[in-house]
Parts: structure tokens; sequence; C-alpha cells
């Protein structure tokens, strides 16, 4: 560049801007970015069979299950990050950082905007389910960390979490046949693995916290029966989905009424009074429903089944591993020693 | 902005580049790498489309310059006319040879990092660069051509 005319360049940085991008217009461009995004995520359906890995995946889960393939582009959260960053005219780090945010941070509603834009964009059904499998965990090391810093996990956190789970039980009960039975399965170990990690920061952290991580556990047995019974009867379990985004989505139908008069996070916690977490719709069979109190579809068995809950009598499936309190992998070590596995 | 002068048209190159981002992410077209540089061909091709759209504008005089005390009218017009010419004379390269220089000399990129990202062998990014110079230097520097003639 040495034998370069200094007055050309001189010229050619005459047109060089020193006025700064105004801010408000970044953030708005930001916005309108994620905004776009979210969109054409709803509005787009997307092609299978446009993607080169949809095939190799097909038999993704009798080659590993976790061996999620590396794509060859860009990662396509490292692009979305680096775009926001690029919108908004900062580092790359700024919106890097946010992914190791936590709730109450300033950055955690970038890190939750980036996933879900990274979840649209997401095509194949398999690594949908295998990004949702990763955010669960996510959400589960969220609460831990808040547990271990001694804050109490908000309402907000514990449904966030419980959305996530069901967002990955949905995924995993829309996949075909075996790849449905096994990641269902999958979810279940995770599951009771986070359940394992939460008793084992419950023991560190603050007294205050008890009540909270009772609801967070409560969220959890409910989850892990619905995805045991999936397990052998999948469509039992999409229309119990079907009726939990009912409840999740009071607007679309009558069950609004219920979250209107004590479903919400916001309500007590004691079974019959609206337990946020036992809100499940008592499907047959399903071995859970109303237990004491005058709820009907809001409560979580109470005891072991002594009548009031007609839902538990039903034939058990086999190898369901449910039934009244029967948590078995509620014995299940830190070290993962049980006698099922 | 460089390339544009207007910071409307700018934001509304910006949005674009940023939507078109998203649409080859949904087709899985994404850029392998150099997101950045990937970004800036978008741009970049946004603006060649504009270019192609609208002809160039020719500076005028307006009655908004100020007369203050503190300013100087006359050096205020001079300069913007400079800048015009500039843009005007970036405009008449070709693609790749104006993104050179606007990514060598205004984006302060190193010549390999340009290279990487366009893509292209150094040689050839040096190339684009002389032959860019070459001409820029053509438009906006005549006085010391005409010298050189004499």
């Amino acid at each position: 560049m040495s034998d370069i005319d200094p007055r050309l360049i001189r010229e050619i940085k005459l047109i060089e801007s020193n006025i700064p991008r105004d801010p408000h217009r970044a953030t708005l461009g930001a916005q309108k970015f994620m905004s776009e995004a979210k969109q054409m995520v709803e509005n787009v359906s997307f092609p299978h069979d446009r993607r080169h890995i949809a095939l190799k995946k097909q038999h993704l889960f009798n080659t590993g299950f976790l061996r999620k393939e590396r794509l060859p582009m860009l990662n396509t959260i490292t692009s979305i990050i680096i775009a926001i960053s690029l919108l908004l005219g900062s580092g790359v780090a700024t919106v890097a950082a946010s992914q190791n945010s936590i709730p109450g941070d300033i950055l955690y509603d970038v890190k939750l905007a980036s996933e879900s834009v990274e979840m649209g964009l997401t095509n194949d059904p398999i690594s949908q389910f295998l990004l949702a499998l990763e955010l669960v965990q996510e959400r589960a090391d969220e609460i831990n960390t808040l547990l271990l810093e001694g804050t109490l996990p908000s309402e907000a956190v514990q449904t966030k979490y419980k959305a996530q789970i069901e967002q990955a039980m949905s995924i995993a009960a829309s996949l075909s046949g075996d790849n449905a039975v096994n990641a269902l399965e999958h979810l279940q170990l995770q599951l009771e693995s986070e359940y394992r990690v939460f008793m084992e920061v419950q023991k560190n952290a603050s007294p205050t916290s008890e009540n909270a991580m009772a609801q967070v556990r409560t969220m959890l047995e409910e989850r892990v029966r619905m995805i045991e019974t999936g397990q052998t009867n999948l469509l039992q379990l999409r229309q119990q989905l079907q009726v939990q985004e009912q409840l999740n989505n009071p607007d679309q139908g009558q069950q609004g009424q219920s979250s209107e008069n004590g479903n919400s996070p916001q309500d007590s916690t004691t079974a019959g009074g609206g337990n946020p977490w036992t809100e499940g719709t008592p499907t047959p069979n399903s071995g859970y429903g109303p237990g004491q109190g005058d709820c009907e579809t809001t409560c979580t068995p109470q005891g072991d089944g002594d009548g009031n809950n007609p839902q538990t009598y039903g034939t058990p499936v086999p190898n369901a591993s449910y039934g009244y309190g029967q948590w078995w992998w509620l014995t299940l070590t830190p070290n993962g020693q049980n006698g099922k596995r | 902005m460089h390339l544009l002068g207007d910071e409307s048209i700018a934001e509304d190159c910006v949005a674009d580049t940023f939507t078109r981002l998203l649409k080859a992410l949904r087709n899985n077209q994404g850029p392998e790498d150099h997101l950045q540089a990937y970004l800036y061909r978008i741009a970049h091709n946004w603006i060649t489309d504009s270019y192609r759209r609208s002809p160039p504008t020719p500076y005028e005089l307006n009655e908004n310059h100020r007369a203050d005390d503190q300013s100087q009218p006359e050096r205020e017009i001079e300069m913007n006319i400079r800048r015009s010419n500039v843009r005007l004379a970036l405009r008449s390269l070709t693609p790749d040879q104006r993104l050179v220089i606007v990514l060598r000399f205004l984006e302060g990129w190193e010549s390999s990092e340009v290279a990487a990202a366009l893509d292209k062998p150094l040689g050839a990014v040096k190339a684009l660069q002389h032959r860019a110079l070459d001409s820029l230097k053509t438009m906006l520097l005549p006085d010391e051509e005409e010298v050189l003639h004499e």
C-alpha cells in the first residue's frame, strides 16, 4: 500500500462516515430482524426434503442418538448472534455473552430470543428435538445456578422450564414410530437426571427455596409419567399434549377460565388450590388426575389413590412404571444406579 | 452509508440485507464462513441494484447551508462536492473493484482478509485493487494526470 498515492486515499476517505449509527435506529433494526425471523418461521413450512442432512438423520436413532451432525455452514446460532450484534452496532461478544446469562440478567431476553430464532430456523424434526433437549438442560442449569446463588427461582423461571419440557415432549411425540419412542426415552432419562441434580443442589440451597423446588419436582414427576405413558401409547400422549397446549393457551379455548381461576403460576401451590404444575388433564389411564379437593382438572393425585382418583385405577400399561406414588426413578442415586437400568 | 450517502436509504439497505440473510439461513443457503463478508456482499449487491434503479443525482446547492460565524459555507459545499465525486467515481467501478476498495480503505481490512472473504486469491484481490485505484486516480486526481501528460 506504500506506493499508493496518499492524496487518493485521503480523497476516498472523505466518504468515511464518522457519525456513529443512531443507537435508536440500530435497536429498531435489531427488533425488526428478530420479528422478521419469527414471522418467517411461522409463515414458511420447512422443506424437509431440501435438507441434505435429513436423509442422513432418518436412522439417527439407530446409529447413536446424540451424534449431532456438524453442519458444513456456519452454525445458525452463530450467524444469528453475529447478525444481531452487527445490527446493534455492538461487538459480537455482547450477544455471545448473553448465552451465559441467567434469568434476571440484562441480556437474558437476548438469549431467549436467539434460542427462539434458532429453534425456528431449525428445519429437521430430529435436530429440533436435539435442540429442545439442550434448551431443557439449559433451563435446568439456570435454576441450579439461581439456587446456588441463593436466589429463589421465580414462577416465571419455573414456567419457562416447564414450557421447554413440554416443547421437547411435543417435538418428540411428533416424530414417527421408533424415533418418537427413543426420543421420549431419552427425554425421560434427561429429566430424571435433572431431578437428581435438583435434589443435590437443593441440599446446599437456601431452605426458603424448598417450596419452589417442590413445585418443580412435582412438575417433573408428572412430565415423566406422561412420557412413560407416551412410550407405550403415543397417541394418548399426543392427546394429552394437545389438551395441555389448550390449557397453556387459554385464549384458544374455554380452558382459559380455569387459568383465570387459579392455574396461573402466581396462584396457590397446594393441590386442590390451583398448583400451576398440576393442571395436566386427566386422560384415561394416564395415571394421574384430580386428587383430593374441589378441583376437577388441576390437581396432583394425593396419597396412594384412595378412591378419589378413579383415573389411577385404570389398568397400568405394562412396564410403564407408574402407579400410586411409585416414583421408581426417585430412588435413583446421584450415580444413576438403580434396579431398572 | 459510505456509498449511499443517505442515512435512511442506508437503513433500508441494512434491513433488506438482514432479511436476505434470514431467507438464506431458512433455505440452508447461509454462508459457510465469513458471515460479515457475506453480509457485505449482500449489501453491496443491494447498492449495485440501487445504482441501476436510480441514476446518479448531481450535487445541488441549497439554501440550507448554514452561514453562521462558526461555519464556512464555501468549505462545507466544497467538501460535499468532493464527497459526491468520490461516490460517483466508486459507482463507475465494477462491483468487485468497488467492494475491494470499500473493504480495504473504508473498513480497514487487510488484503488477505478481503481475499478470504471474497474467496479469491490474494493476487486477484491486489489486481482488482490496482485497477480500481488507477481508475479512481484518473477520476479524482485529474490535475496530476494532466500535468504528467504535459
